[in-house]
């Protein structure tokens, strides 16, 4: 299966649709994950939230570090790049 | 019918929150001798595993200290006595105005050795409540699943043994190893909190009490032997399988216990689940339908105490029994080394 980057960062910011104000949704790319889900629980939300949107299971501990250093829309590359390599 | 008739839960130790943690943790990952893209992976392995809010008990007073053999078993040996303590505290009185005696004590720990073992030490405590001739036994090596598998135990024992005692004690901070490298080492480091529960198992139901119903038990020794065991270095260390193969055989081992299990439990409301894995956990939630407020009792107990070993799923099936009404069911799920799965459903009768 393969998304490209710009698909996978629109089915993340659908997720935050009506959680962040729209500022924040506008320069969504640029925001930090450890930011917008703060709780360990959001982090698993939003995790299961992604493999429906993109109909693939996704290794936590592979995106891991992406998440806790990286924003959405280089976190949207890696998770592109992990669906075209499967 | 086994009933519990009474479940008491010992909170010791100082709290440790994954704020307080994490800047100890990495510098402790700083000092380690790794490559430095190593060390950033780690780095970053263990910011993920402590993200967000979350808690966990430490009996151990200087963990970062904890060295070679000696120290950690002493560490044990002292968490443990102190949780015996606080458990003796609030069960010899309740046996006391019952007027009962106990016919077995069975402990279980899947986090240190002691000889004699823990059930000899709270008979100790109890004093005339447990018998000369009352049956001792010490379950080990049994992971995180001993407290069901105690339960599961008693269950088949005479019922001439009237009233059984279970005691769980875990104390997994004496096996943090803030020396290793693996990724695995820093995921027990980062999981586990201390903790410990004791059940009262009866033949007569009390007010409060919960029957048995059922207890099924799955092993599955053909493929989970490495999924979660202990590794070595100056002591045991925690080792799991990588993460695909570990998330894979348990999630059809659940699946399949669950599948064996007496039809209806899908429709309780009420579930104790050990607080392994909770992406784990949700993902097998959602592909058996069970609703996610399901495992909202763990994920709650997990925030405040971490994962406690075996002592977890009595915690949280104290909580959710005591909001639960009478005829209600709460269903059961641990996992754990083996690698084995129990489901069982308790129902409160009064």
């Amino acid at each position: 299966m393969s998304m490209d980057p710009s698909a996978v960062l629109e089915r993340m910011r659908a997720y935050f649709e009506r959680k962040q104000p729209p500022e924040v949704l506008a320069t969504f790319g640029t925001q930090s994950p450890k930011a917008l889900l703060p709780d360990s629980l959001d982090v698993v939300d939003f995790i299961l939230y992604l493999e429906e949107a993109t109909g693939c299971e996704i290794d936590v501990n592979e995106v891991g570090e992406a998440l806790m250093n990286k924003n959405f829309g280089e976190l949207a590359e890696e998770v592109s790049r992990r669906l075209a390599g499967r | 019918m086994r009933t519990i008739n009474a479940i008491y839960t010992a909170e010791l130790g100082e709290e440790w929150t994954n704020e307080r943690v994490l800047p100890q943790y990495e510098a402790c990952v700083d000092r380690l001798p790794l490559p430095e893209a190593d060390r950033v992976k780690l780095r970053d392995f263990v910011r993920f595993q402590l993200v967000g809010q979350r808690a966990r008990r430490v009996m151990v007073p200087d963990w970062a200290k904890l060295g070679a053999f000696e120290s950690r078993a002493a560490a044990f040996e002292a968490g443990a006595e102190q949780f015996l303590d606080a458990l003796a505290a609030q069960v010899a009185p309740a046996a006391e105005e019952a007027g009962i005696t106990f016919d077995a004590v069975i402990s279980t720990t899947a986090t240190g050795n002691l000889m004699p073992g823990l059930s000899y030490r709270l008979a100790h405590r109890l004093g005339g409540l447990v018998r000369r001739d009352s049956m001792m036994i010490d379950l080990a090596n049994v992971g995180c699943t001993g407290s069901i598998k105690a339960v599961n135990l008693a269950r088949t024992l005479d019922p001439a043994m009237e009233n059984i005692l279970i005691a769980a004690v875990e104390l997994p901070t004496t096996l943090i190893d803030v020396g290793g490298t693996t990724l695995d080492v820093w995921q027990g480091n980062c999981t586990f909190g201390d903790g410990a529960a004791a059940l009262w198992i009866g033949v007569e139901p009390r007010e409060g009490g919960l029957a048995i119903e059922d207890i099924r038990y799955r092993q599955r020794v053909d493929t989970g032997l490495d999924l979660i065991r202990w590794a070595y270095r100056d002591y045991y260390t925690f080792a799991l399988a990588d993460q695909k193969t570990f998330d894979e055989n348990v999630r059809e081992i659940v699946t399949q216990t669950l599948s064996e299990a007496e039809s209806g439990w899908k429709d309780e409301p009420r579930w104790a689940i050990h607080p392994a894995g909770i992406i784990l956990l949700m993902k097998i939630a959602r592909k058996l339908g069970i609703p996610t407020e399901a495992i909202q009792p763990s994920t709650s107990h997990y925030r405040r105490y971490s994962n406690m070993s075996s002592a977890s799923v009595v915690h949280i099936l104290k909580d959710l029994a005591e909001a639960t009404p009478p005829g209600a069911a709460i269903n059961l799920v641990t996992m754990g080394a083996g690698f084995n799965v129990l489901y069982g459903r308790v129902r409160r009768v009064t």
